[in-house]
C-alpha cells in the first residue's frame, strides 16, 4: 500500500484540459487546427469533430491560444481547469449568409454565365439577395425595369426559357420584378444560357435562365430568418437521419400593404384586396444506396392583385371596373442520380405540377388551368481521357383547360389598338401538347494532353402544337491556351415553339411553323489571379443570332411566320478581387433588329446598345458595403403619330409612326446596399440597408398619353427606393 | 402566360396624369359621336344616315368644311389602321359641320350636324364567313375636319348582318341630379346618374359556331363644359359625382353606346 501511493504522488496531476472549437457564430466545426497551451508549451490539434485534449496538462495558471489565419486570435487565461469547454472562433471577416456553404461552380457550357449562392447573396441592388434580380448584372442580360421578365441578348421576352433543376415553369419572377419564386437560400446557384448553350435544352431562341436547388445541410440544423419592408421569410435544413436531410423555406410578401397605402391617395383605382405572393420551397435529400441518391423540390409559388379601376385605363372604355389576377405554379421536382460505375452516371428527374393564371378585367377573363409533366433523363459516360458522351431526353406534356373571353388585343411595335376595339373571343378549350425531345453531346480531344476539346452536338425536338420536327445541330469548340486562357467558340441551331394563341384553331393559324435561330459565338477567359483568388479575371464573348420565321400578326391569316431578325453583339466582364475589395466591370454593346412586312427593317424593342453595370463591395471586420451602378441606352419605341377616333367605342385608335424609330433617355441608376453583421456564439444577426436609385434617376421607359394622344408624359421608373431589414441565422 | 401577366401588372402604374386635359372637359372642337339612323344595322344595300354630334364650344359658331370617305372595314379590330386604302371601291364626299344653326348655337355650340347618307355595297358579304356575316361586317365612314390647325378624324361602322333583326339606337335616357330629373347645375359633390332605356338582347355566333344570346352592354360617356367628374366613363345606371362648385354655365352631355353601334345623346345646357 505504501508502495502504491509513493508511486501515486510520484507523478505530476494532470488538469485534462479539453474542448472543442467552433467558429463563432456559424457554429462551423473546426479540425485540424493547432491549439496551443502556455507556458506549459503544449500543443493539440482538433479532429474531424472539432475536439482537443490537453491529457497531460498541470493545473495552474495557463493560457490557451488559437491563433488560425482568417480568425481573431484567442486567448484565454485560466483555463487549464476546463473539460469539455467550448471555444468560439471569430472570424476576421463575415461574408453574405456565412451558414451557407457552396461550392465552385461546375459549368458545363463554357458560354454560360453562373452565380452562386455565396456571389448573388452579396450582390447590390438584389433586394437582399435574389438570385433572379442578381443575375440581371450579368453579361447580356438587358434592363427591364420593374418588368418581371428576363430580357437576354436583345431578344423577345417570350425567347427566355425558365427552368428550375431543368424542368420548364412559367415564370421565376413575384410579379414587380422584385424577387424570385424561391427563397434565395434554398437556391444553390443561377445560371443564365445567352447563347450557343449545349443540347440539353431548347425551346428558347433567347436564352434560359435556370435555378438549380441545394442539397439540405446533414451536419445539424440550420436556420434563418428575414423581415424587411417588403417581405419576410424562413427557413430550416437539417438531418432527418444519417441517410436523409429535409429543406423547408416560405416566403411571404406584403407589398400589397404598401400599395394599398399609396393607392388611397389615388383616385384612380381602389385595391379591394392587398396584392400578395408567397412561395414555399421543401427539398429532401436522401442517400438511398451506395449508388442512388435521390433529391427532390417542391416549388410552389402564387401572386394575387385585386382592385378596382374607377376611372377608365388608358381612357379605354372596357379597361375599368373589378380587376383580378392570379397566378400560381407548384412543380414536385424528384431527382435520382446514380453512379453506375466509375465512368458512367445517370439522372432522372421529373417535374410535376399544375399552372393556373386568372385575369378578369370587368367580367372578361382569362382562365388557364394546366397540367404539367415533365420527365429528363441523362447518362454520362466517361470513355476516356479522350472521350466523353451524353445522352438525354427532355420530354414536356401539358393538359390545358382555357376559358377566354377578352377581346383581340392587336400590338406591333409596342403600340396596341384599345381593349375596346379588338373582336371579342370567347371560346372555351381543352387539350394537351407534348415536347419530346432527345440530345446527343459529346466531349472529344485527339489526345489526352491536347488543348483542343471539340463538342459535336444534336438535338432533336418534336413539338405537338404544330406538328413539326427539329433537327438541331450544335457545335462546341475550345482551345485550353495555358491553364489560365480559354478560347471558345459554337454555333447551333435553337428552335422554339409558337405562342398557344398564335397555333389556336380558332384565332391562330394551324400553319405557323416554329420560329429558329442560328447562334454563333466566340470568347475567351482569361485569368490574371497569380494566387487564384487575388487579382483579375477576365471573360470576353462575341455573339450573332439570326433569327429566322418569327411570328407577327397577320390580318389576313391571324398570324404569320412573317418576320426575321438578327443580333450581334460583345460582352467583356472582368472581376478583380484584392483582399477586402472585389468589383465587376461588366458591358455589353449589341444591335438587335427585326424585319417585320410592312414595317420595314427596325430596331427590336429591346434594342439596348450600350449597357453597363459597375459593381464594387468593400467588406471590413463586420460591415459590408456594396453598390451598383448601371447605364443603359434608352429602349427604342414607335412614335405615335395621330389618332382617329372610334365613335362606336368612344376611344381613339392610335396610329403608329415609324416602328421603333425614336429612343427613350439613357436608364442610369445607383444602388447601395451596407450590411452590418453581429455575431453571437451561435447565431448572426445581419441588419442592411438596401437603397435603389439612391439619387433618385428619373429615368423613363413609357409614355403616357391623354385620351386623344395629343399630350404625352414621360413615365418614370422607380424613384429612389429604401429598404431595410433583419436577417438571422444559425 | 407570361406576356398577359406583363399585361395585368401595367393597370397597377397606368394612372392618369391631372396636367392632361380631362377626357370629359369640352374645350374647342371635338367630335363627341356619330349616330346613324333609321338603325346602326342594315342589310347589304341598306342605307343609314349619319349624324356627327360636335362640341366647338369655344368656336363662337361657324362654319366647318370636312370630307367623308366610305369603304369595307379593313380589319381594324384586328389591328388595321383607319383608312379606305385597301378599297378601290371606296366613296368620298363632303361633310359640313354648321354651329350658326339654333340648336347647337343655343347650347353652346354642341348638338348634331353634319349629316352624310351612305348606302352599305351589295358586295359586302364577298369572301366572308358564315360567323361574320352574322355577326355583321363593318362599312366604315371615316370624317375628317381640320380645324384650327389641327385635323379631327373619326370613324363609325355601319353594320351589315343577316341576321335579319338590325339593332336600334337607346332610346328614353333621363339624366338624374340626385335622384330627380336633371334641371339644375350640379355642384360639387353631387350625384349624376342617366337611366330609361332598356338593353336590348341579341344573338351572337361564337367563334366556336355557338349561337349565345346577349344583352347590350350599355356604357355612357360624360362630357362638361366646366368642372370635373369622377367616373366619365361609367356603365350605364352608375353613379357618377361632380367634383367642382357649381360654375356659372354648365353644358353637360351624356352619351348611352350600346357597344355594337347604337347611339343615344343626351344634352343639358344651363
Amino acid at each position: 500500500m505504501k508502495i502504491f501511493l509513493l508511486i501515486l504522488f510520484s507523478f505530476p496531476v494532470f488538469a485534462q484540459v479539453s474542448g472543442t472549437l467552433i467558429e463563432r457564430g456559424t457554429r462551423k466545426i473546426l479540425p485540424e487546427v493547432n491549439v496551443f497551451l502556455l507556458p506549459q508549451k503544449l500543443k493539440a490539434t482538433t479532429d474531424a469533430s472539432g475536439k482537443f485534449s490537453f491529457p497531460e496538462a498541470v493545473p495552474g495558471d495557463c493560457v490557451l491560444i488559437v491563433n488560425l489565419t482568417g480568425y481573431q486570435k484567442y486567448e484565454k487565461k485560466n483555463s487549464c481547469a476546463g473539460t469539455d469547454q467550448v471555444i468560439y472562433l471569430e472570424k476576421v471577416s463575415y461574408t453574405g449568409f456565412e451558414t451557407t456553404v457552396t461550392g465552385k461552380v461546375v459549368k458545363r457550357d463554357d458560354q454560360s454565365h453562373s452565380l452562386t449562392q455565396e456571389e448573388f447573396i452579396k450582390t447590390p441592388g438584389s433586394f437582399g439577395g435574389d438570385p433572379v434580380r442578381a443575375a440581371q448584372n450579368l453579361p447580356g442580360v438587358a434592363n427591364n425595369g420593374a418588368n418581371a421578365q428576363i430580357i437576354i441578348q436583345g431578344a423577345s421576352p417570350d425567347d427566355t426559357g425558365y427552368v428550375i433543376n431543368g424542368h420548364r415553369v412559367p415564370l421565376v419572377f413575384h410579379f414587380g420584378g422584385l424577387s424570385s419564386v424561391i427563397t434565395p437560400n434554398a437556391v444553390e446557384r443561377v445560371d443564365l444560357l445567352p447563347s450557343g448553350y449545349g443540347p440539353e435544352y431548347s425551346r428558347a431562341i433567347g436564352g434560359i435562365v435556370g435555378l438549380t436547388t441545394k442539397a439540405p445541410k446533414k451536419d445539424r440544423f440550420h436556420g434563418m430568418a428575414f423581415v424587411d419592408l417588403l417581405n419576410s421569410g424562413a427557413m430550416i435544413e437539417g438531418p432527418i437521419d444519417d441517410k436523409s436531410s429535409i429543406l423547408v423555406a416560405g416566403r411571404y410578401s406584403y407589398i400589397g400593404q404598401v400599395l394599398k397605402a399609396v393607392a388611397k391617395e389615388n383616385e384612380d383605382f381602389e385595391l379591394t384586396a392587398a396584392p400578395s405572393y408567397y412561395d414555399f420551397t421543401t427539398i429532401y435529400d436522401r442517400k438511398l444506396n451506395e449508388k442512388n441518391t435521390l433529391k427532390a423540390t417542391m416549388v410552389a409559388s402564387k401572386d394575387q392583385l385585386e382592385l378596382v379601376l374607377n376611372k377608365a385605363a388608358n381612357n379605354d372604355t372596357d379597361l375599368r371596373g373589378n380587376f383580378f389576377s392570379s397566378t400560381e405554379f407548384f412543380r414536385v421536382i424528384p431527382q435520382i442520380n446514380t453512379e453506375i460505375d466509375g465512368n458512367t452516371k445517370m439522372e432522372n428527374s421529373l417535374g410535376l405540377g399544375h399552372d393556373s393564371l386568372f385575369v378578369d378585367i370587368g367580367g372578361r377573363y382569362l382562365d388557364v388551368d394546366s397540367t404539367v409533366i415533365s420527365q429528363r433523363s441523362e447518362i454520362a459516360r466517361t470513355w476516356n481521357g479522350k472521350s466523353k458522351s451524353y445522352i438525354g431526353l427532355d420530354n414536356y406534356w401539358q393538359d390545358s383547360d382555357v376559358k377566354v373571353n377578352l377581346p383581340n388585343v392587336y400590338s406591333v411595335g409596342g403600340v396596341n389598338t384599345p381593349f375596346s376595339v379588338g373582336e371579342n373571343r370567347k371560346f372555351e378549350s381543352k387539350g394537351s401538347q407534348t415536347y419530346l425531345g432527345a440530345y446527343l453531346r459529346q466531349e472529344l480531344k485527339p489526345t489526352e494532353e491536347s488543348p483542343w476539346t471539340f463538342l459535336p452536338n444534336v438535338r432533336v425536338d418534336h413539338f405537338t402544337i404544330n406538328k413539326d420536327t427539329r433537327f438541331s445541330p450544335r457545335f462546341q469548340t475550345r482551345y485550353q491556351v495555358d491553364p489560365k486562357l480559354l478560347l471558345r467558340g459554337s454555333w447551333g441551331q435553337y428552335v422554339q415553339t409558337p405562342q398557344p394563341q398564335e397555333t389556336s384553331r380558332l384565332y391562330g393559324n394551324k400553319n405557323i411553323r416554329s420560329p429558329y435561330a442560328w447562334h454563333y459565338t466566340l470568347g475567351f477567359t482569361k485569368d490574371f489571379r497569380e494566387d487564384g483568388s487575388q487579382g483579375w479575371e477576365l471573360t470576353n464573348n462575341y455573339f450573332y443570332k439570326d433569327l429566322k420565321d418569327l411570328v407577327y400578326p397577320d390580318f389576313q391569316k391571324n398570324y404569320a411566320n412573317s418576320g426575321t431578325g438578327n443580333i450581334i453583339g460583345g460582352e467583356i466582364q472582368a472581376k478583380y478581387r484584392k483582399n477586402e475589395w472585389t468589383s465587376q466591370f461588366v458591358y455589353t454593346y449589341l444591335k438587335s433588329r427585326r424585319h417585320v412586312p410592312g414595317y420595314g427593317t427596325t430596331p427590336s424593342e429591346y434594342d439596348q446598345t450600350h449597357n453597363l453595370n459597375l459593381i464594387g463591395a468593400y467588406n471590413k471586420e463586420r460591415w459590408t458595403y456594396s453598390a451598383r451602378f448601371r447605364y443603359v441606352t434608352g429602349n427604342p419605341y414607335t412614335p405615335i403619330s395621330g389618332a382617329t377616333f372610334d365613335a362606336d367605342n368612344d376611344v381613339y385608335i392610335p396610329s403608329r409612326g415609324r416602328i421603333y424609330s425614336q429612343r427613350f433617355d439613357s436608364f442610369n441608376q445607383l444602388d447601395i446596399r451596407i450590411d452590418r453583421k453581429y455575431i453571437f456564439d451561435e447565431w448572426i444577426l445581419t441588419a442592411y440597408l438596401d437603397i435603389l436609385n439612391i439619387y433618385n434617376s428619373r429615368n423613363s421607359q413609357n409614355f403616357e398619353y391623354s385620351y386623344d394622344y395629343t399630350e404625352k408624359k414621360k413615365v418614370r421608373g422607380l424613384p429612389i427606393l429604401p429598404t431595410i431589414g433583419l436577417k438571422g441565422e444559425f | 402566360m407570361k406576356t398577359l401577366f406583363l399585361f395585368s401588372l401595367l393597370f397597377l402604374i397606368s394612372c392618369s396624369d391631372d396636367k392632361f386635359t380631362r377626357v370629359e372637359t369640352l374645350k374647342g372642337f371635338r367630335i363627341l359621336g356619330i349616330r346613324a339612323t333609321a338603325k346602326p344595322e342594315v342589310s347589304p344595300l341598306g342605307a343609314a344616315t349619319l349624324d356627327l354630334f360636335v362640341s366647338d364650344v369655344d368656336g363662337g359658331g361657324r362654319i366647318i368644311n370636312g370630307t367623308y370617305e366610305a369603304c369595307i372595314d379593313p380589319g381594324i379590330s384586328v389591328g388595321a389602321e383607319v383608312n379606305c386604302d385597301h378599297d378601290p371601291s371606296a366613296l368620298t364626299g363632303a361633310s359640313v359641320i354648321n354651329t350658326t344653326i339654333p340648336d347647337l348655337a343655343n347650347n353652346l355650340f354642341t348638338g348634331y350636324t353634319g349629316s352624310v347618307s351612305v348606302t352599305v355595297p351589295a358586295n359586302i358579304f364577298l369572301g366572308r364567313s358564315d360567323r361574320e356575316k352574322f355577326n355583321g361586317v363593318g362599312y366604315i365612314v371615316i370624317f375628317r375636319f381640320d380645324v384650327d390647325g389641327k385635323t379631327h378624324t373619326a370613324f363609325k361602322r355601319v353594320v351589315a348582318t343577316n341576321r335579319g333583326t338590325f339593332n336600334s339606337n337607346p332610346a328614353g335616357s333621363t339624366v338624374y341630379l340626385n335622384g330627380a330629373p336633371l334641371t339644375t347645375i350640379p355642384g360639387k359633390d353631387d350625384k349624376l346618374r342617366i337611366s330609361g332605356t332598356t338593353p336590348e338582347t341579341y344573338s351572337y355566333q361564337n367563334i366556336d359556331g355557338s349561337i349565345e344570346t346577349k344583352s347590350e352592354d350599355l356604357e355612357v360617356g360624360w362630357f362638361v363644359s366646366e368642372g370635373k367628374l369622377d367616373q366619365p366613363k361609367a356603365d350605364y345606371g352608375d353613379t357618377v359625382k361632380y367634383l367642382d362648385d357649381t360654375p356659372t354655365n354648365l353644358l353637360l352631355v351624356a352619351i348611352v353606346r350600346d357597344d355594337r353601334g347604337g347611339v343615344e345623346i343626351v344634352r343639358f345646357f344651363q
